[in-house]
C-alpha cells in the first residue's frame, strides 16, 4: 500500500494560488524527493499531506485512508523553519514532542539514549535548547521527527545548516530508514543529494507538477543531443557535431549534437573510421541541477512572454 | 483528550517555573508583607516616642517627677505611682534629673488654679513628656468629689457597633483600623481577581506567540488540531491563574491577621467573606478568564509577537478596568445603579462583583443574571477564538488590524 497518494489537490489563500493542481504517489520504502523553486507550493503540499491544511479541491490518501488522527502518529515531520522550546531542557523538550505523538515518557527516554549518543548530543542533555548551536538544534529536531519511529518521515531541507560530517550522518539515517521499509519524503534544493539519495521525485513549479518519475527517467528525459567521449581524434568534423568541449581530464570530451543527430549515429560514425580511438562512450545526462534551472527558467521565460503578449 | 491534557500539563509547568511567574506570585505577598511589617514597626516607634504613658502597654517608661506648690494634687493612682514621682521641691527634682532617675519634671505654681501655670523642666529639648498621665493626675484632683467621673475620663473610649442603621453611622462608630479594612479588602480582592485573570490571559497570549516565534507550532499541529491545542492551553494556564490567585488570597488573609494585629471577623466588619463568596469569585474568575483568555489567544494566533498586539490587547482590557476607576464609589454605594450596570455588563462583571459581593448582599437574581450573561459572552469569545485560532493564522505572522481580524474570522479553513 502506498503511504501517500495525492490526486489533483489545489489550495488558495485568499487571492493567492498556493497549489493549482498537484498529483503524485509515494510508494512504500525508499526516499522520494519533492523539488521546486521557492514559492512553488511544496510546503503547502506537505502541510496538506500532514493534515495541517485541507485542500480546496482534490483528495489525499494517507496509508490508504483520509488524513486524520489515526495517521498522525505514523508520520514524522522536520519542517523547514526549525523550532524547539528555547527555554526548555533538551530532553524535556524532546519528551514533550514525542508525548504529543503518543510515546510514553519512559519509552522516549530509553530511545533517546541511543539517538543522542549517535547524534553526538549526549553531553548536552542538561542544556537548554537555547544554549545549543544551530546544527545541534537541527539534529535534535531531526530526533524529534523520528523518535516515535514513524512509517512516513517528511523532511524539509534536512541538510540546511549542517556541516559535512553531520550531513553524512543524516544521509546515513535516511538510507537506513528507507532500507527498513519506511518511507522518506525529502524536500530540498541540494540537487546532488537528490541524485545521490532519492529513487523517485516530483518537481512542482507555480503550484503544478512539472516533472515526475524516477530520478533516472527524469535525467534521461533531458539527455538528448550530447555525449561524453574518452579517446583520440578530431571530433569536430563529424557529421551532426556542433561543438566539442574538452573536459577536466585529458582525452575526455563532451560533444554537442544538432537537433537531428542522436548519440548512437555519432557512435556508429566513430566506429566506422580508423582515425578514431574510442575508449569510453556515454550519453551525457544533465544533472538535476541543470534540469531544475532549465525547467524553472523555461517556465519563467514562458510566463514572461505571455505577460508581454497580454500587455 | 489525552494530548490536550498533555498540552495543559506542559503549559502549566512551563509557566509555573518561569522566573517572572515565581517573582510575581511569591514576590507580591512578600512585598506586601514587608510593607505591613514596615508600617507595624513605624507605628510601634511612633507610639514609643509620642505616647509614652505606661497605660498604653508599650512597656515601663522612665518616670517623670512633679512638684506641687499649689497643694492641689493628691497621690497618683496606683497604676501611675511608679511613673509619676512627687518631689518636695525644685532642688530634689533637679538632683533626681541630674542623677537620671527621672526624665524631667512638672512644676505646678502655687496659684495654679487661677493661672493654670505649669512648667516642664528637662535636660534636653524633647518637650513635655507624660502629658496624658499628668493630665489624669490633675483631673483626679479637680474632680476629687466626683470619683467615678475621673475614672470614666481616664478610661480609653470603647465603642461597640451592635447595629448599623446607616453605613455612615456605622463608619463613625468604628475605629480607624476597622474603617479602612472594609475599603481595602474588597479592593484587594478585586485587584487580585483582575490581576489573576489578566496574568493567566497574558500567559495564554505569551504561550501562543512564543510557539509561533520559536516555530514549534508547526510540529505541534502535526499531532493536534488547533482547537485541541487551544483547549489544552486554556486549561493549563487557567489552573495556573487559580494557583496564583490562591497564593495571593491566602497570603493576603494571613498577613492581615499577622500584621493587622486583629482577629479578622469579617462579618463584624460588614464583609460577607464566606465559602459561598469565594465560590462565586472562583466562578467569576473562570468565566472572566475564558472571555479574556479566548480573546487574547485569538489575538496571539494572528500576531507574530506580543509587542505587535499590545494596542489590540489594551483595547480589549479597557472594559475590565472600569470597576477599578470607580472602586471608591462602588464600595460606598455597592447597590447603586452604576454598580448594578457594571455587574451585568459581562466585560466588567467579574471585577465589579469581586468588589460588591463581599460587602453587600447582592441579590441572587442579579448574580444569576450576571453569571448567565458572562457565560454567554464566554461561549461567544470561545467560538470567536476557535474561528481565528487556526493553522492558517498560527503559521503566519502579520501586523494585526481589523481587516486581518475579519479575514481570519471569515476564513473557511478547519479549526
Amino acid at each position: 500500500m502506498d503511504p501517500l497518494i495525492i490526486e489533483h489537490i489545489a489550495k488558495n489563500f485568499g487571492q493567492t494560488v498556493a497549489v493549482r493542481d498537484v498529483s503524485f504517489r509515494v510508494g512504500a520504502g525508499g526516499i522520494f524527493a519533492l523539488l521546486g523553486p521557492n514559492g512553488a507550493g511544496k510546503t503547502t503540499t506537505i502541510r496538506m499531506a500532514l493534515d495541517i491544511f485541507q485542500p480546496d479541491r482534490g483528495t489525499i490518501r494517507l496509508f490508504g485512508g483520509p488524513p486524520g488522527a489515526q495517521a498522525r502518529d505514523r508520520i514524522g515531520y522536520l519542517p523547514e523553519e526549525r523550532g524547539l522550546y528555547r527555554n526548555l531542557n533538551l530532553v524535556e523538550c524532546l519528551v514533550y514532542l514525542a508525548g504529543l505523538k503518543g510515546l510514553p515518557p519512559n519509552e522516549t527516554r530509553r530511545r533517546l539514549d541511543a539517538w543522542l549518543e549517535r547524534f553526538d548530543l549526549a553531553a548536552h542533555t542538561n542544556k537548554q535548547v537555547n544554549d545549543l548551536s544551530r546544527g545541534m538544534q537541527q539534529k535534535a529536531q531531526f530526533i524529534a521527527a523520528l523518535i516515535h519511529e514513524p512509517e512516513l518521515l517528511i523532511v524539509d531541507e534536512p541538510f540546511a545548516a549542517l556541516d559535512p560530517v553531520n550531513t553524512r550522518l543524516i544521509k546515513e539515517v535516511m538510507r537506513e530508514w528507507a532500507a527498513q521499509g519506511r518511507t522518506v519524503i525529502m524536500s530540498t534544493h541540494q540537487m546532488h543529494l537528490v541524485e545521490e539519495l532519492a529513487e523517485r521525485m516530483v518537481m512542482i513549479n507555480r503550484g503544478e507538477v512539472v516533472l515526475y518519475g524516477t530520478v533516472a527517467e527524469v535525467r534521461q528525459q533531458f539527455a538528448a543531443h550530447a555525449m561524453l567521449i574518452r579517446g583520440q581524434g578530431q571530433f569536430g568534423p563529424l557529421p551532426g557535431v556542433v561543438a566539442v568541449e574538452p573536459q577536466h581530464e585529458p582525452g575526455h570530451y563532451l560533444l554537442r549534437l544538432d537537433e537531428q543527430t542522436t548519440p548512437q549515429q555519432v557512435l556508429r560514425a566513430l566506429m566506422d573510421q580508423a582515425a578514431y580511438t574510442i575508449e569510453h562512450f556515454a550519453v551525457a545526462l544533465p544533472s538535476l541541477d541543470e534540469i531544475f534551472v532549465r525547467v524553472v527558467a523555461g517556465e519563467q521565460g514562458q510566463a514572461q512572454n505571455q505577460e508581454e503578449v497580454l500587455a | 483528550m489525552q494530548r490536550t491534557l498533555l498540552v495543559a500539563r506542559h503549559d502549566f509547568l512551563r509557566h509555573l517555573r518561569r522566573p517572572s511567574f515565581l517573582i510575581t506570585t511569591l514576590g507580591m505577598p512578600l512585598l506586601v508583607g514587608l510593607i505591613f511589617l514596615f508600617i507595624r514597626i513605624s507605628m510601634a516607634n511612633v507610639n514609643t516616642h509620642t505616647n509614652d504613658t505606661p497605660l498604653n502597654g508599650v512597656g515601663v517608661q522612665q518616670p517623670i517627677g512633679y512638684i506641687d506648690h499649689s497643694g492641689l494634687l493628691a497621690s497618683p493612682a496606683p497604676e501611675l505611682a511608679a511613673y509619676l514621682l512627687p518631689m518636695a521641691d525644685r532642688a530634689e527634682a533637679e538632683a533626681a534629673l541630674v542623677a537620671g532617675e527621672i526624665r524631667g519634671f512638672y512644676e505646678f505654681a502655687a496659684d495654679y488654679l487661677e493661672s493654670g501655670a505649669v512648667v516642664w523642666v528637662d535636660e534636653g529639648m524633647r518637650g513635655p513628656q507624660g502629658e496624658q498621665a499628668i493630665a489624669q493626675l490633675v483631673q483626679a484632683a479637680l474632680l476629687a468629689e466626683h470619683g467615678g467621673l475621673a475614672e470614666q475620663l481616664a478610661r480609653p473610649p470603647s465603642f461597640q457597633a451592635r447595629a448599623a442603621p446607616t453605613e455612615e453611622a456605622l463608619a463613625e462608630q468604628r475605629s480607624l483600623q476597622e474603617n479602612l479594612l472594609p475599603f481595602i479588602l474588597p479592593f484587594a480582592f478585586a485587584m487580585a481577581l483582575y490581576t489573576t485573570i489578566f496574568s493567566s490571559a497574558g500567559f495564554l497570549l505569551q504561550s501562543v506567540t512564543e510557539e509561533k516565534e520559536n516555530r514549534t507550532v508547526e510540529i505541534i499541529l502535526t499531532s493536534l488540531r488547533p482547537w485541541e491545542l487551544l483547549t489544552g492551553k486554556v486549561m493549563g494556564l487557567g489552573l495556573l491563574g487559580l494557583v496564583q490567585g490562591g497564593v495571593w488570597l491566602g497570603s493576603g488573609l494571613l498577613m492581615v491577621q499577622l500584621f493587622g494585629g486583629i482577629e479578622l471577623d469579617y462579618s463584624s466588619l460588614g464583609l460577607g467573606l464566606t465559602w459561598g463568596t469565594l465560590a462565586i469569585m472562583v466562578g467569576y474568575y473562570i468565566l472572566g478568564y475564558l472571555v479574556y483568555g479566548s480573546l487574547l489567544a485569538a489575538v496571539g494566533a494572528l500576531i507574530q509577537n506580543v509587542r505587535e498586539g499590545s494596542q489590540f490587547v489594551f483595547m480589549l482590557i479597557i472594559p475590565s478596568m472600569m470597576p477599578l476607576w470607580f472602586w471608591v464609589t462602588l464600595i460606598e454605594r455597592p447597590n447603586s445603579l452604576l454598580a448594578m450596570a457594571l455587574s451585568l455588563f459581562p466585560l466588567s462583571a467579574p471585577v465589579t462583583m469581586a468588589l460588591r459581593v463581599p460587602i453587600t448582599g447582592v441579590p441572587a437574581w442579579e448574580i444569576g443574571l450576571s453569571f448567565f450573561l458572562l457565560a454567554l459572552t464566554a461561549a461567544g469569545a470561545i467560538w470567536l477564538a476557535s474561528r481565528i485560532f487556526r493553522a492558517g493564522s498560527l503559521l503566519s505572522g502579520q501586523n494585526i488590524n481589523m481587516r486581518v481580524f475579519m479575514r481570519a474570522f471569515t476564513r473557511s479553513e478547519q479549526a
